[in-house]
């Protein structure tokens, strides 16, 4: 079930609101009950045998959980019985997601034409099974308890994160479903939840949407296409994400909130970043979290413990020179990035993504550490205000440069089809109005450029959804643009002009969801 | 929980039940009234001067036509929408020919609607002719619920309550959906019509009841296959039960199939037997002739006085011998 469909706005969203408010008369079990039969409700409504999946992912967990809950005192049972947790997760995603393609590479590699058709994958494996391996590690390590299984099943389905994230921690959600309170709807926190689901249902519906197709047609040409038309594709494909994913955030943080249940914020916009390490800060940040805290950590740990054992330095000095560098920070972040790259797919490009902003991250923080060393610890910016806008302005845009050639790869369907696309961003080609207009109608051409013009002005000249309910607290974490200032007009306030404006926006969204369209992140 | 953002919540609302209570109020409030307003929207006179879908206006005409009295009536599908002439009959016949406008998905949702509220304001015409295409006679059970919208829109505006009604009983998410995508659909159209500047309510009065097609594209070449979806349609009920239901003493009625592509299996259509609607088998067309919008029967321009002038060599025998016509 979509969120942008009828079915999930009139008939699953007020079902499950009404049950919660039954249910909480009764007890927190029945409430925790309700909300994860109706979150396999939503899971099933995709496609039932799915379900199943699902179902034995959970019970698969959560008995390895109790072993190695049980075997606690035991460090290397408990250690056993994480790592056949982690294999069986990693298994079963290597299989839906690779293990066919994987097959059919070899065998186009060893020159058959045998191919296996692809394998359906489950909605959001990717997701509930980061989820659960999280919460093995933790557990192993003592920094969890074994819940019981509703909360437990809860926690994985909750149906706001089920399908395409954020990535929830067992630190953050447990506590919240098992606090002794009235589990009842709280009208602040459905005001808010529901006037921020309609802020991301606008983007998804009414922005995203808008410029899938002109992204969809660039995308489709395999051939070299004229400049204008291949940046037309890329910046298209980068305003329907950066919506689409925005979009689908904002409606399960507010969905969430409907319900009383803060989510970690997933999305805050990453275009107006100044550096790459800010864009992964603000890009899926629960999965940026996720992979710092389970890859990159324990990678960066076993690096240092082994050189210590070599007799080589671990300090911040030691890694400013090239050696330490190259093995503490490189080495490592270009290994978390390419398994960043290959948990969004199994394909070449994807390898190619995760390696470019292994790349992007690692020049980064070099420049990081060459700047520190040249200007000492007290870095004090000297330059006049418009020196330093024009510097911020020029680093929002080498970075979003930079993201939008790595897009290139995240949509292409294989290596060759982004390097072609790239190849026609950079080579001018064609006659002047062929370079003007694409060799499409003057009408379409402008009409594409006044939406580009608006998509653009919106993600760089907007506040974000979050600044706009600042003063609700929308998400769990605070974000250094809490301390920002947002200009007093733009904060949402339960107030009859923004009720006229959010309705409004909501019936526009209404009329375009006739025929509702999937949010990108449901392919990962 | 989030204590914190509650402690918030009472320091920003000094009344915060009411206010949230308002707040969700109004919220819902507008999205309803607007959509409500869509209902009574279309049924305002003047509708399908400045909105209406694509082929709003066109079917509009057929209900607003008075006084008209015409001899002859053409009823059917956008066959005889797009590929008859009215003018070019009445100057052949000598007697005035209207065309009622309507397009297979209209009908699925108005069937004969059009016909009755003409025969209402009018007074009975000589001759009735029903003009489908071949795979349209059934057109009732019309299976593409993507291109009812316009028989959606005519019932709203020109249906009672009634018709209605017993629309919802077979389709219930169509009037519930209405609103929505009448928005969807009426400016989008409404831009276009102003962008070419077309007074599509004057155009198609001016014709009695024709349309011309805008460029659809391609034409069909002579390697053409009518797809079996509409080939395999062999069920000819509605058109069966139109003639029954309008043949009088005063009126004499005429089944008319339209013509087929001269395509590859173009035979399986016109070998077919219509004796039981007593109707000809459709003559067969140059390929070129027709366009490739996946119809397989709007002709292009220059065929239309072609088939106009077929249809007035079979209207005139059943006009110079009084009532009769078809006896299905």
């Amino acid at each position: 079930m979509l969120f942008n469909s009828y079915l999930f706005l009139f008939v699953f969203l007020p079902v499950t609101l009404v049950g919660y408010q039954i249910a909480g008369h009764f007890h927190r079990k029945a409430v925790v009950a309700w909300l994860g039969l109706m979150s396999l409700v939503f899971y099933a409504c995709w496609h039932p045998e799915f379900l199943v999946e699902l179902l034995v992912s959970v019970a698969v967990n959560y008995t390895v959980a109790g072993l190695i809950s049980r075997n606690i005192a035991n460090p290397f049972a408990s250690r056993a019985w994480l790592w056949t947790g982690i294999c069986l997760n990693l298994g079963a995603l290597g299989y839906f997601k690779y293990f066919v393609r994987v097959l059919n590479f070899a065998s186009s590699a060893a020159g058959s034409s045998r191919h296996w058709a692809d394998i359906v994958l489950p909605l959001g494996i990717s997701f509930f099974t980061f989820t659960q391996i999280a919460y093995l590690v933790d557990l192993q390590q003592g920094v969890a308890t074994l819940q019981d299984i509703s909360s437990y099943v809860l926690f994985v389905t909750f149906f706001p994160h089920l399908i395409a994230g954020p990535i929830l921690h067992h630190k953050e959600m447990m506590p919240q479903f098992q606090q002794s309170r009235r589990y009842q709807l709280r009208l602040s926190d459905v005001a808010v939840g529901l006037s921020w689901f309609i802020m991301g249902l606008g983007k998804k519906v009414l922005l995203a949407d808008t410029f899938s197709e002109t992204a969809k047609s660039a995308f489709a040409v395999h051939g070299p296409l004229p400049a204008i038309l291949a940046w037309r594709g890329a910046l298209c494909y980068a305003l329907q994400l950066y919506f689409d994913f925005s979009g689908y955030s904002d409606m399960a943080l507010g969905l969430a909130r409907m319900f009383s249940i803060d989510f970690p914020l997933n999305f805050s916009s990453p275009y107006k970043s100044k550096n790459i390490i800010d864009f992964w800060q603000r890009w899926h940040i629960t999965l940026s979290s996720y992979i710092t805290t389970y890859l990159f950590t324990p990678i960066q740990i076993w690096i240092s413990a082994r050189r210590q054992r070599m007799g080589r330095k671990v300090s911040r000095k030691a890694l400013a020179t090239p050696e330490g560098f190259v093995s503490m920070v490189a080495f490592p972040t270009l290994v978390t990035m390419f398994i960043a790259g290959i948990w969004h797919g199994a394909g070449l490009q994807f390898i190619v993504f995760g390696v470019l902003h292994g790349s992007y991250l690692t020049v980064n923080h070099a420049w990081r550490i060459v700047r520190h060393n040249r200007m000492g610890a007290a870095m004090v910016d000297v330059r006049g205000p418009l020196a330093r806008a024009v510097g911020h302005g020029s680093s929002v845009a080498l970075t979003f440069f930079c993201v939008l050639l790595s897009l290139v790869f995240f949509r292409a369907s294989s290596c060759g089809h982004a390097l072609s696309m790239i190849r026609g961003m950079l080579l001018a080609r064609g006659g002047l109005s062929t370079w003007m207009f694409g060799g499409e109608t003057r009408g379409k051409a402008v009409l594409d450029l006044l939406c580009m013009v608006g998509g653009f002005a919106i993600v760089w000249g907007m506040p974000n959804t979050q600044q706009i309910l600042g003063r609700f607290k929308p998400a769990l974490q605070v974000t250094g643009w809490d301390k920002e200032e947002t200009p007093v007009h733009v904060l949402w306030s339960p107030r009859v002009g923004w009720a006229f404006t959010i309705g409004a926006i909501f019936f526009l969204a209404l009329v375009h969801i006739q025929d509702p369209s999937t949010f990108l992140y449901f392919q990962f | 929980m989030n204590a914190q953002s509650h402690e918030a919540e009472s320091a920003e609302m000094p009344e915060p039940r009411r206010v949230l209570r308002r707040y969700l109020l109004w919220l819902l409030a507008v999205p309803v009234f607007v959509y409500c307003f869509g209902f009574a929207l279309v049924r305002m006179p003047g509708f399908e001067r400045w909105g209406g879908s694509l082929y709003g206006p066109s079917l509009d005409f057929g209900f607003g036509a008075s006084g008209v009295n015409a001899d002859v009536v053409i009823f059917g599908d956008s066959s005889a929408l797009y590929d008859l002439r009215p003018l070019e009959m009445s100057a052949a016949l000598g007697v005035k020919t209207i065309n009622l406008p309507n397009t297979a998905g209209s009908l699925a949702v108005t069937d004969d609607m059009a016909l009755r509220d003409y025969l209402g304001r009018n007074t009975p015409p000589r001759l009735i002719v029903f003009y489908f295409s071949a795979w349209n006679l059934d057109y009732l059970r019309y299976e593409d619920m993507h291109l009812i919208y316009e028989g959606e829109e005519m019932l709203a505006r020109h249906g009672s309550f009634s018709e209605i009604l017993s629309f919802a009983k077979r389709h219930p998410d169509g009037p519930l959906l209405f609103p929505l995508e009448m928005y969807s659909v009426t400016p989008k159209a409404g831009v276009m019509a102003a962008v070419r500047r077309q007074d599509r309510v004057s155009a198609i009065a001016a014709s009695m009841g024709h349309m011309d097609a805008a460029s659809r594209g391609q034409h069909l070449d002579s390697s053409c296959v009518i797809s079996s979806n509409l080939a395999g349609r062999l069920n000819m009920d509605s058109a069966r039960s139109l003639a029954l239901r309008y043949r009088s003493a005063q009126t004499a009625v005429l089944i008319f199939i339209a013509p087929v592509p001269e395509c590859r299996n173009a035979s399986q259509v016109a070998g077919r037997s219509y004796a039981a609607i007593s109707a000809a088998p459709p003559k067969l067309m140059q390929a070129s002739s027709f366009w490739d919008d996946g119809f397989y029967t709007h002709l292009d321009p220059s065929a239309i006085s072609e088939a106009t002038a077929d249809l007035v060599e079979a209207v005139r025998p059943a006009l110079d011998g009084g009532s009769g016509g078809s006896k299905p």
